[in-house]
Formats: structure tokens, sequence, C-alpha cells
């Protein structure tokens, strides 16, 4: 019987899963979390009953992702953002006791980077990151399939890195919009559809803060391709040209030439990644 | 069959001096420093460099690693404006080695170099992931992850110096020409003050090291290693920076990467030549039998 395994993408205000294998997706599970979710049990609980409801016999990993640090080699997890009672709490060790088979862990932005390295636009690239633009800015280190996950988990924070006045996160994500404008990008996304000036120069402004950081990327891990995902993403044709236009001037023609910049077309990578730490057989396990 | 002792060759090309030493085990046995004019012609710079690799050239020697200060396409071996050699646009130094020398060659950047020498030859001995940091005419660093050297896409991996950072960027704060262009003292006369405890010399160290431990947060931002290894001919005056350096990254956020990280000041004299050996054997990922 193929072997199969679980992802659980866990988000502030939902959990997506699914049973997958590197080629297919098999089932799919999704829960709410109660807006007022109390002490930590509440959600491992929810956690526990999605994972029953998508278990089987062919399962034989089960990958987490999470919106927070993570210490991937003791299998905790860290202040997590909309999770207010998830201050520190030992996952694996908890998960453990319901499930015969090994669990792994890493924060969201290192799953979308494995699920588009595994599923998506990082498949054949040796040297690969992939970018999640949200309420946050985060990334993951692929190299050679292999994510470069830092002695804590650290690795891939770009978003902390200093950038002007503030960091960059606070130019390169969806608060961008919230700090500058007073509207969000959501709204935002659908002024510029409408041909709204205001919103048109925002995303220009974006767009260069974004080839911003791409330089930064570039300077740092020297990738092959960035897929970008995230909520924001979805809005790149109205800053992608300044982006562009943003990367030109940067020192190196030759990375210039050859670096690659796509982005993601679905939402599931997060999901699917989790599932493909499981895989990603040189990963940090329990 | 008697078994011979066998040598990589380790060869460091600066913009003033050619380094070629032969390395055998962790050493190097015969080295010849050579002064390079780098007005010289592409062809009269590649005609002293096989010279003086003959120099220590004998049949134990297995393959040749070869580090400038430059853009590389580490796959083809060719190096790309090379830093003070004007005539050296573009050269096929691999290719060109390999035809006249019959061994393999292998070339990448000196920084990258430095990171991979100090994995197999000096504090980086048994650490997986760890970068190593020059501090000189510029800033740059190599980055060695699960003992591999990780050069990126373009060889254009660990360039931190082209980071942004206050009204510059790294390397305009970091490196040599800071000390000239803001204070009026060249890096070698402001250490001299620094070790007769002149207060001012002290003060601009403390200073740098501020900046340099705000450098090290952002590699730790970026890539998280276990261990950052200095060198450089700043780093001869690590004790003057180190306090301040280590108060700004004990603000790092992430307390348990501050946890297991190191810091530390590279002591392999032969560094340039070892570091030009080891991409030899990063290649190869095998350990060379004595």
């Amino acid at each position: 019987m193929a072997k199969t395994f679980i992802g659980i993408d866990l988000g502030g205000t939902k959990i997506l899963a699914a049973r997958v294998n590197q080629a297919e997706v098999f089932k799919r599970e999704y829960r709410f979390l109660p807006e007022d979710n109390g002490d930590e049990n509440v959600v491992i609980n929810i956690m526990i009953e999605v994972i029953k409801t998508l278990m089987d016999e062919t399962v034989e990993g089960i990958g987490i992702g999470l919106p927070s640090i993570v210490d991937a080699d003791e299998g905790i997890v860290y202040d997590v953002q909309n999770i207010p009672s998830w201050k520190e709490v030992h996952l694996i060790e908890r998960l453990k006791p319901h499930f015969d088979v090994p669990i792994y862990m890493n924060n969201d932005a290192n799953c979308y980077a494995l699920g588009e390295a595994y599923f998506g636009q990082g498949i054949e690239c040796e040297f690969f990151v992939g970018l999640t633009i949200g309420t946050g800015l985060g990334a993951g280190i692929i190299y050679n399939k292999e994510l470069i996950n830092g002695s804590s988990g650290a690795s891939g924070e770009f978003g902390i890195l200093p950038y002007k006045d503030r960091t960059l996160e606070d130019y390169c994500s969806g608060q961008f919009f919230d700090t500058e404008y007073g509207i969000n990008g959501f709204e935002m996304f659908e002024m510029a559809k409408k041909g709204e000036k205001v919103a048109l120069d925002a995303f220009n402004i974006f767009g260069y803060h974004l080839g911003n950081a791409v330089k930064m990327i570039m300077s740092t891990v020297d990738p092959q391709r960035i897929t970008i995902g995230g909520s924001v993403a979805q809005s790149n044709e109205f800053f992608k040209e300044k982006m562009w236009e943003t990367i030109r001037d940067y020192p190196y023609q030759r990375s210039v030439d050859n670096i690659q910049i796509a982005f993601s077309d679905t939402n599931n990578r997060g999901m699917l990644g989790a599932a493909s730490l499981c895989f990603d057989s040189k990963s940090v396990n329990i | 069959m008697v078994m011979t002792k066998k040598s990589v060759i380790g060869v460091s090309l600066g913009g003033k001096m050619l380094l070629v030493g032969k390395v055998v085990g962790q050493n190097v046995e015969k080295s010849v420093i050579k002064k390079i004019n780098n007005s010289d012609s592409e062809s009269e710079i590649i005609k002293e460099i096989i010279s003086t690799i003959k120099e220590v050239m004998d049949d134990t020697v297995i393959g040749i690693g070869f580090g400038a200060p430059s853009l590389v396409d580490v796959k083809q071996g060719i190096v790309y404006s090379v830093r003070q050699i004007k005539s050296w646009k573009e050269v096929h130094i691999k290719e060109i080695l390999e035809d006249t020398l019959n061994v393999p060659v292998y070339v990448n950047n000196d920084a990258n170099c430095f990171a991979i020498g100090e994995h197999y030859f000096g504090k980086g001995k048994g650490v997986n992931n760890l970068i190593g940091l020059i501090l000189g005419a510029g800033v740059g660093a190599g980055i060695v992850f699960k003992s591999h050297l990780y050069s990126g896409s373009n060889c254009g991996a660990g360039e931190y110096g082209n980071l942004p950072y206050k009204k510059h960027d790294l390397e305009h704060y970091l490196s040599e020409s800071y000390f000239d262009n803001k204070y009026g003292f060249s890096f070698d006369s402001l250490y001299k003050r620094a070790k007769n405890d002149d207060k001012i010399a002290l003060a601009i160290m403390e200073q740098y090291g501020n900046d340099l431990g705000n450098a090290i947060k952002m590699i730790m931002y970026t890539v998280d290693p276990e261990l950052i290894i200095i060198g450089g001919p700043i780093a001869a005056a690590f004790e003057y920076f180190k306090i301040s350096m280590w108060e700004t990254v004990l603000e790092f956020v992430y307390p348990h990467s501050l946890q297991k990280l190191k810091i530390e000041v590279s002591e392999q004299k032969d560094i340039a030549i070892l570091g030009a050996a080891a991409l030899y054997f990063d290649a190869n990922n095998k350990i060379m039998i004595k």
C-alpha cells in the first residue's frame, strides 16, 4: 500500500489539513477555531480530532506548520499569533501519545517554502526561497530540496531585518497599507482593481520596498528562484513592475539576469509543505 | 604498492599578492608568496600563477583550489572583475589551469574559501553550520551548511556587505576604509592607538563593535548559524570591540539561537592557502588520507 502523510496548517483562525503523498492529495479536512479559544488544550484537542479523521493505516508521518517561533528539535512552539494560550506548547509531546507515527513541525513560512519545493514552483530548483507576504513577511530557504533550518529555526526571518526607520516587515507586508494609508491590503487591492490612483500609487511604493527585500535576499542566500505566496501575492499585477525595476540596479548584473521570481497560484502550499516535513528526510525530527 | 602522501595545492590570488601552498594533511608544507603587479596583462598574471604553482607542484598533487576576491562562476570556474586587477575581467581560470597542470581545479571567492577552510582546518572543525565573516577591504561571508559550502545560484550568497544599514550599507561601516573616511585614521594606526589605551581609539572600536553586532544579528535572522568565525585584518583587534559587539548581539529576539551561538576569531595563519585547498575537499567531500 502506498505511503501517505498528514499535513496540518495551523492558522490564527483555522486549521487546514490533508492526507497526501508526493503526487496526490487524498483527503482534506478543516476546522475553524473557536473565537475565544480558551486554554491550550482546546486547540490541541481540535488538532487531535482533525488528525484522527484523516488517519488510516497508510499514514507514515504527520507534519505541522505553525505561525510562530518553533523549536523543531525540541518540538516546542512559542507565542502563537491569535492563540493567546499558546505561550509555550510542547506540542509533539502532547500529540505523541495519540499517534503511532513520527511527528514533525516547523514554522509556516518554512512549510510554505517546502510545499513549493515539493509540489509547486520550487521543483528542480537547487537554490530556492519561498516568501510569504500576508500580515507578516516570512521566508523559507531551500537548498537541494532541503530546508535550511538554522540552529534554532530563526533562518529566513528576513522580515526582522532593519530597513529604513523600522524593519523590512513594516514595509513589505500587509502592515504597510494599514500603517501608511489606514486601509488594509484587501481593500487596497479592490481599489486598485477599480483603478483608484491612491491604491495604484500605494502598490507602486510597495513594489519598490519589495524589490529592495528581494535584493537583500539575493545578497544573503542568492537563490535561483523566489516564489511569493500569501494573501498580498494575489495583487502582484499592481506591484510587479516596480519591484522588477528596483531589482535591476543590484550590483551583480549576472544575478539580475538569472533571478526568477514567480507568484504562487494556490493557497494550499502551507498544508502540503507541512506534510513535506515528513519526506524531507533530512529534516530535524523527533 | 607504496602509499604516497597525497596533497592539494591552494592558490589565493589577491590584488597585490599571490599565495600558493601545498597542503598535506592539516598543514601547509611548502608555500610561496609573490608580489603581483596588478597592472599587468591578463596573460602575464596567468603565467605568473602557473609558474608559481609549478614551484610547489609534484606528483603527489591530486587537485588545486583557487580563491580570488571576485565574482565567480563556480561550475565553470570563471572569475569576473577581480578586485584591483584591472585586466582580469573574465578569466576561465579552471580551464586554463586544468589544461596546463592536468589535475582538477576548483574555483571560488575568497570569503567562501575562508569559511570552508575554517570548517576543514580551523575553528569550524566538526561544526556543520557556520559562517566565515571577513572584515577587511570589503565585507563578505561564506556560508557552510551541513558541512558543505553554500555558494548560492551565482556564487553571490553571503554578500552581507550589500545589506542596507543606517545611511549606507554594512560594508560602508565595517570595512577598513570606514576608519579613514569617518575618522581620518587608518585601521592600523587606530589599532596601535587602542593598544596604547588611547581613549578615542577605544571609543571608535566600541562603536565598531555595535555595528558589527548588528551585522551579526542580520546573519542570524537570515541563516541562523551555530558558529560565526571572524577573519580578515580587522579581526586582529577583536578584543577591543568584542564586548560592545556581544552587547548588541544579546538584543536578538530569539533566545534559543543566542544560547547556541558562538562567535570566534580565526587563528589559522595559513587560512588563505588552506581555504583555497579546502575547495577540493568540499567538492569531493572526503577527508584526505594521511
